[in-house]
């Protein structure tokens, strides 16, 4: 009995961590400042750290703090000048975990570093902040408390006048089951006076995206400023963006007496910088160049992941898919289980990909809240507490992954069909509503069910399914183990890179 | 005997195992774990089964399974092989079946052998209702006046209508009092109403009703537990059958089963299992049927038959009606989805009832109520008759401290359900298993569907739907109102009707049946004769981001090759009504070059399954981004894998334009980061992977474009080559076959692979670009293989025009007119005495040694008029783009940048060219010279004005300074900068 109570204590800890959180947030929006600057983007938390907690959220992200390199770049004099500093984000904790409403603070502080030289920002600016929870989405925003501002180039100084300036933020956070996308406007006018007994007035329009999952974390902002000085004006676009993801990468061990032939390790990548168009040179410059860029040089971080044995599958095209997904631990238990000839089941899928996407999962005993007596919920009569799986198909199921069949059973054991997989998927991006449902994309259309028809043509335009070189989908027949790991793959893959090309390449390349 | 029943046990196992098998199909899980729950049927139940098989109950019959359950729960007795389903029930039999329903049989019996007892030998005393009634009037559900009534001898002394005839039948309406009343007894808290006399209403023989009953007939109806026939009658005089309350008594067994500890249970049979059991005198056989009840766990059914000296042996079994007939247990089957009465205390099984799936019914109505606790939901109807079903347990709940009903398959908030609207409930044995919204209800017949044709000359149009019919639709031309949005409109400022708070505003999704184009999206209405009444059309796009391959222009089209970024190419139509756009400005189709990349607006449609006709709408092309900042080489040293890089040694530059901080000439070891994803890697002709080179290439000589990407510089394509460098002097590309061309002052002929980095114009292309007249820098590698194609514009300064003219007039803001002038031709000025004008708009600039300044500082009048000044303009067309004040520039110096400080410009290899002589000669010792870079200075560099950053290091630069200076050898003030050579 004694032992039962301090094991609850112990899970209490978990429970607060590991109850259903509507988010988890990794890079948290704004990071980069509101001002039309870059910073090196934070880290995503390790494998290690995932497995440990027994959450995908580092301890360490639930506190805002933090001290980033910083780069800018000031217009005030008429032409593009770097400034490299340092930006703290401070402030009180964030948005509180199962809670519907509430605030915060958040304080920015940018300010120059040993490698600034001559060129210095000095900048605070508080905001408080409040949010509310509707649904599976989340506004944000932000009432200016302070701003204060002194920018120093050699000899010239300019100085915020804070009386006349302006700023001005709301966010929107939108939550599905693997990743959280948001977006976010800002409209800000500075006024400076210089030391030169000049005015200048920079009004901005700033609008970002971002999104965060378990692979990558991505923010980008397209910001257009003019600014007007007594003789001149100019007008401008910058977009920075920073992005995070993760990569794997395998190496062959040298020696041959050694247990396991190579394995796998997980690089932390991070790429940040920004472009800049002027749109209108100033008079006083008129030949200057018209684009630029700037970004950082970041070091990648890696970590070692297990060598699982799978030397009985050496020469099976789908080898390297498995071996991925069992060395990133998606995959769990025995390889040689693991039959890829053989079906795979909806519940070892549905596992599989609650593991992907690092969904928050509650163990059985944490369910009962620290009353033995209560039963833990059954949903579904084939997946009962009894089983191992019963945590991670409860978890598919309440953050909308996986339903079962009109509410009855869930056919855990039943062999998976190609459109449930495609389906899945696309829920747990929360990306059907991209889909037609009109749209008659294969020539095997008949045959697709009408609950996965949306999500099937949203995989289309997402570039995740393509039809075959008949144009079929083939949506009734059966996923084998091999393609089945060959489709997690790349469906991690995906969070990896292929989401980040449309936040960061396509918005920062093209001036619009 | 004994022998007798033995046998007969064996032959009855020999019929068991032949009969069912043991498996479970359909619930695989049934045995795992243990059952939660296990009833035994009872021994009377052999004997009960053969009594309730009335022979006058056809399989059927409405109320059979009433029958047979209040028969099983014994409360209703039945002593003959008939029912009599259809003959009236007296006023006694009510009595007692309401006091079995309640519980009270037992007391009932006692108080009758207590009355018996104390009272004289009466005929009365010998009727068997004697306890039913007197217990009755005791809980006051009679009157003492009743209970004297239906005491009196002769009965028929007595008026019905006025009097308690205990062998009387009863009405309906005074049953349903009775009942209620029962009811109440026991539970005061039953069928409380919170509006009254409505209900009633909906009968309409509602008058007929006494006024007395009114309120006990409101709740039965209200309850469902009576209700009037499809006819709308409720028939409040009509006298109640048996069938009738053994009906009334089933609809309400939820409220008695707890009286009597019995619990109704569903589930489905998952199951069945035969066991054999065998101690020392004792042989059981039994039957285990395993049922998944409804909250999901596993409940199991016995029926046993035991051969032993005690007792309790012989058969144990329950009363099952299955399809219309009354067997026992042994009659299930897998897959039964059953209902059970078990009585909770003892565990014993009392009924079982197999529903058909044919139990599915759908019922719609308007929601009127949920209530969470008791998991009831509340309908009514279009005649305002309400109904009330109970839910599924998992159709409702409570998950992470929020309340939840699944309705359309979603969880949603109990209170923010659509009360009021229509819905639909799914009943599965009465139960709801599945609720759906349907709304209110249609006003209007709108369809919608795909355009894949329309023809207003004719009038008609082609359209598909969403079950992939094509229809065609006819109209009449100036009938049809017609609305369509732009994919650029984002804002509907009308609104959906426009005629509303006399709104004439301009309404841009006002259109005509013209507009509408195939891949239109539309939502329509007919008119009554089938023709088209409303359109409202609008396009669906998405974007698609490519790199183009190769561009052919024709009459009004343009068909443009295209590699979408996951590879696929595609060949598109582009018209030249397609707005395409750089940087914001719209350009012309001409003005797009292979290599680009461009973001598309494409509207897709589907005409057929697998048939996709994708249309352009918009291009944007991508203002820098995948430029080839720089092409370097170098030996391959090694990568490292952890950041992405690529090590080289001995690093030469051979592209130039670098981001001006970075210096990467000469260096000894050089770390260039990889893309992620999208490096290329050759060798030679051959495509490779970067382990390829890793284990075999190392120490080659390898070039590498590098693209300048937002997060800094990226290598795009690497080829590994075999061979030694050389530069060629860039020139003219004279002619091109195949993979091979050659260059103006060199005959022998080049070959390209498709390891070639072709950069022209700073975008990463194809040796398809190489054709005759290009200007290329080629660097060879091997004897005859270009290993770098750099294709640009000849150096050329010819394109920037300036002059020096003195002003005569100025037209403020306007123009101005020179009254002689100069024009600059390699470094010399010719003059004409001519009068020419200039316009000025408002992007000339001004300029003086102080910068820039404001435009109305140059005009004709005050003090500083500018009148007779002498300026440099520089021209275009004509009109001034600069005008300058600067000193007579003349002393034509040439020499090689080596050094660039702040706005001073350092030159090597000076030279002067010598006005007499007319050669060039070399200046002095130390042959070299400062020069200084004014606001005043004119530079150009590729025929445009550049700034004093964009002249590099390694530039050969022509400079006109002052005349003062035009013999000074040290430092001189550089006006006129012109950079001669193009060193890429």
């Amino acid at each position: 009995m004694k032992t039962m109570r301090a094991f609850f204590r112990s899970f209490l800890l978990m429970i607060i961590f590991a109850l259903v959180l509507p988010y988890t947030i990794y890079a948290l929006p704004g990071d980069m400042g509101f001002f039309g600057g870059v910073t090196e983007g934070r880290r995503l938390p390790k494998t290690m750290e995932a497995l440990l907690t027994g959450d995908a959220r580092n301890e360490d992200d639930l506190n805002l703090a933090r001290v980033l390199l910083y780069k800018e770049i000031i217009f005030l004099t008429g032409k593009p000048i770097e400034f490299t500093g340092l930006i703290e984000v401070g402030g009180t904790n964030g948005v509180t975990p199962n809670t519907t409403s509430g605030q915060y603070s958040l304080q920015l502080t940018v300010y120059p570093s040993t490698s600034s030289g001559d060129i210095a920002i000095n900048r605070t600016a508080v905001f408080n902040i409040r949010y509310r929870v509707e649904g599976n989405q989340l506004i944000k925003d932000y009432t200016l408390q302070d701003w204060n501002e002194r920018i120093t180039i050699a000899d010239l100084e300019y100085t915020l006048d804070t009386e006349q300036s302006a700023f001005d933020i709301s966010i929107i956070e939108h939550n599905a089951p693997s990743i959280t996308y948001y977006r976010g406007d800002v409209s800000s006018r500075a006024v400076f006076m210089s030391n030169t007994n000049e005015m200048l007035i920079q009004d901005s329009a700033d609008s970002f995206y971002g999104y965060n999952c378990a692979w990558s974390a991505i923010e980008t902002h397209r910001m257009d400023s003019t600014i007007t000085a007594n003789n001149w004006q100019t007008q401008f676009q910058i977009r920075p963006s920073v992005s995070i993801n993760k990569a794997l990468q395998y190496k062959d061990n040298e020696p041959d007496v050694i247990g396991f032939e190579g394995n796998y390790k997980e690089v932390l990548h991070r790429d940040a910088g920004l472009k800049y168009d002027i749109l209108q040179v100033p008079l006083i410059y008129p030949d200057q160049p018209r684009t630029g860029e700037t970004s950082f040089n970041l070091r990648n971080t890696f970590e070692q992941l297990i060598a699982p044995d799978l030397v009985y599958l050496r020469g099976h095209p789908a080898f390297e898919d498995i071996a991925k997904l069992f060395s990133m631990q998606i995959l769990d238990g025995d390889p040689k289980l693991y039959q890829p000839d053989q079906a795979i089941t909806r519940a070892q899928f549905i596992t599989a990909l609650t593991k992907a996407i690092k969904l928050p999962v509650q163990t059985v005993a944490s369910e009962t809240r620290g009353r033995r007596a209560q039963t833990p919920p059954i949903i579904f009569p084939d997946v009962l507490p009894s089983r191992p799986d019963y945590p991670y198909i409860m978890s598919a199921y309440r953050n909308g992954v996986a339903f079962g069949r009109d509410f009855g059973t869930f056919y855990a054991d039943a062999p998976l069909q190609r459109q449930e997989a495609f389906t899945v998927l696309v829920r747990s991006l929360g990306l059907t509503n991209l889909g037609l449902p009109d749209s008659r994309i294969f020539t095997d259309d008949e045959k697709i069910a009408w609950w996965a028809r949306t999500d099937l043509a949203a995989g289309v335009r997402l570039g995740l399914i393509k039809p075959d070189g008949e144009g079929q989908i083939k949506p009734g027949e059966y996923l084998s183990k091999a393609e089945a790991a060959s489709l997690l793959r790349n469906f991690v893959d995906y969070l990896r890179f292929g989401i980040k090309t449309d936040y960061a390449e396509h918005l920062v390349n093209y001036v619009t | 005997m004994k022998k007798v029943t033995k046998s007969l046990l064996y032959a009855c196992v020999l019929c068991l195992l032949t009969n069912v098998l043991a498996f479970a199909d359909t619930d695989e899980y049934i045995f795992s774990g243990t059952p939660a729950n296990t009833y035994v049927g009872r021994t009377e139940a052999p004997d009960l089964i053969y009594n309730l098989d009335f022979e006058d109950v056809p399989d059927d019959f409405w109320a059979k399974d009433a029958i047979v359950r209040m028969g099983a729960l014994n409360i209703i007795k039945s002593y003959s092989r008939n029912f009599f389903p259809n003959s009236f029930i007296s006023n006694e039999v009510l009595v007692a079946f309401i006091l079995r329903a309640i519980g009270m049989e037992q007391i009932a019996h006692e108080r009758a052998l207590a009355l018996r007892a104390g009272l004289p030998d009466m005929p009365t005393t010998e009727l068997w209702s004697l306890g039913y009634l007197n217990q009755a009037m005791e809980m006051g559900l009679l009157t003492q006046l009743q209970f004297a009534e239906s005491m009196i001898y002769d009965q028929t002394t007595l008026d019905p209508a006025t009097n308690f005839v205990r062998g009387a039948p009863v009405t309906r309406e005074a049953a349903s009092d009775l009942i209620l009343r029962g009811l109440q007894i026991v539970n005061s808290a039953v069928f409380e109403l919170e509006r009254t006399e409505q209900s009633i209403y909906k009968y309409s023989d509602w008058s007929e009703i006494e006024p007395q009953y009114v309120h006990a007939v409101e709740i039965m109806s209200e309850a469902n537990i009576m209700s009037g026939g499809e006819d709308g009658l409720f028939r409040p005089k009509s006298y109640l059958t048996r069938a009738e309350i053994a009906q009334i008594l089933k609809n309400i067994d939820s409220l008695y089963y707890p009286l009597i500890g019995v619990e109704k249970k569903f589930g489905t049979v998952g199951a069945i299992r035969d066991a054999q059991d065998t101690t020392t005198g004792v042989a059981g056989l039994n039957r285990d049927v395993y049922v998944r009840n409804s909250t999901g766990l596993v409940d199991v059914l016995r029926y046993t038959i035991s051969q032993s000296s005690s007792p309790q042996s012989g058969k144990r079994d329950a009363v099952t009606l299955r399809k219309g007939k009354v067997a026992g247990l042994a009659d299930l089957r897998e897959g039964d989805e059953i209902e059970y009465l078990v009585v909770t205390q003892s565990y014993a099984l009392l009924y079982v009832q197999v529903t058909d799936n044919l139990n599915i019914k759908t019922v719609r109505g308007k929601l009127e109520r949920l209530d969470m606790t008791t998991g009831k939901i509340t309908i009514t109807d279009v005649l305002s008759k309400t109904y009330s079903y109970t839910m599924a347990t998992y159709l409702y709940g409570v998950e992470d401290y929020d309340q939840y009903v699944i309705v359309s398959k979603k969880h949603r908030n109990p209170t923010q359900l659509p009360f009021g609207t229509k819905i639909e409930l799914r009943l599965k044995n009465d139960i709801v298993d599945e609720i759906d919204f349907i709304g209110e209800d249609i006003l209007i017949d709108e369809y919608s569907g795909v355009v894949l044709e329309n023809n207003p000359l004719l009038g008609y149009m082609k359209v598909l739907d969403s079950n992939g019919t094509a229809s065609i639709l006819r109209y009449y031309y100036g009938n049809v109102k017609v609305e369509r949005k732009e994919y650029y409109d984002n804002t509907d400022e009308v609104g959906f009707i426009d005629s509303l708070f006399k709104n004439y505003k301009h309404d841009p999704a006002d259109s005509n049946i013209n507009e509408i184009k195939p891949g239109d999206i539309i939502t329509y209405q007919t008119d009554e004769s089938g023709h088209l009444s409303q359109v409202y059309a609008y396009r669906e796009l998405c974007a698609r981001f490519g790199k183009i391959l190769n561009l052919k222009r024709h009459e009004n089209t343009a068909d443009l090759l295209l590699e979408y970024e996951d590879g696929e190419v595609v060949l598109h139509t582009i018209s030249d009504g397609v707005y395409v756009s750089k940087a914001l400005r719209p350009i012309s189709l001409a003005d797009i070059q292979p290599g680009d990349w461009v973001k598309l607006l494409v509207n897709s449609v589907y005409l057929r399954p697998g048939g996709q006709l994708e249309s352009v709408l918009e291009m944007v092309i991508d203002s820098k981004g995948a430029l080839i900042d720089n092409i370097v080489t170098g030996q391959f040293s090694g990568v490292d894998t952890v950041q992405r890089q690529i090590i080289l040694q001995n690093v030469k530059t051979l592209g130039g334009g670098f981001a001006s901080n970075q210096n990467m000439d000469n260096r000894q070891i050089l770390r260039l980061n990889l893309a992620e994803t999208d490096t290329e890697y050759y060798y030679g002709n051959e495509k490779i992977s970067l382990d390829y080179a890793l284990a075999r290439l190392k120490n080659f000589q390898v070039y590498a474009a590098l693209e300048n990407v937002y997060a800094g510089i990226k290598v795009r394509k690497m080829t590994f080559r075999d061979g030694r460098d050389q530069l060629l002097n860039p020139d003219v590309v004279l002619g091109s076959e195949g993979m091979k061309f050659y260059m103006s002052g060199n005959s022998r002929m080049i070959n390209t692979d498709d390891g070639t980095i072709v950069r022209r114009f700073g975008r990463l292309t194809g040796v398809q670009d190489i054709a005759p007249r290009v200007f290329a820098t080629v660097n060879l590698n091997g004897e005859d293989t270009a290993a770098v194609v750099d294709i640009t514009h000849k150096p050329d300064s010819s394109g920037v025009i300036i002059a020096r003219g003195r002003v005569l007039s100025v037209n403020d803001g306007k123009s101005f007119k020179v009254e002689s002038m100069a024009m600059l031709y390699d470094g010399e000025w010719s003059y004409s005495p001519v009068e020419r004008i200039f316009s000025i708009d408002n992007e000339t600039l001004f300029i003086d040694e102080n910068g820039v300044h404001a435009s109305y500082t140059f005009r004709g009048y005050t003090s500083n008029s500018v009148v007779g000044k002498v300026f440099n303009i520089v021209i275009d067309g004509s009109r001034a783009a600069r005008v300058i004040d600067a000193p007579y520039s003349t002393g034509n110096i040439r020499g090689i940048v080596y050094q660039k400080a702040d706005n001073v410009v350092s030159i090597r290899d000076v030279s002067r060219y010598d006005d007499n002589s007319g050669i060039w000669k070399k200046l002095n010792e130390a042959n070299a010279m400062d020069v200084a870079i004014r606001p005043n200075t004119i530079a150009v560099k590729n025929n445009g004005l550049i700034d004093a950053e964009a002249i590099v290091i390694g530039d050969e630069i022509r400079v006109l300074t002052n005349a003062e200076n035009a013999a000074a050898t040290a430092g001189i003030d550089g006006y006129i900068i012109s950079v001669e050579n193009f060193v890429p």
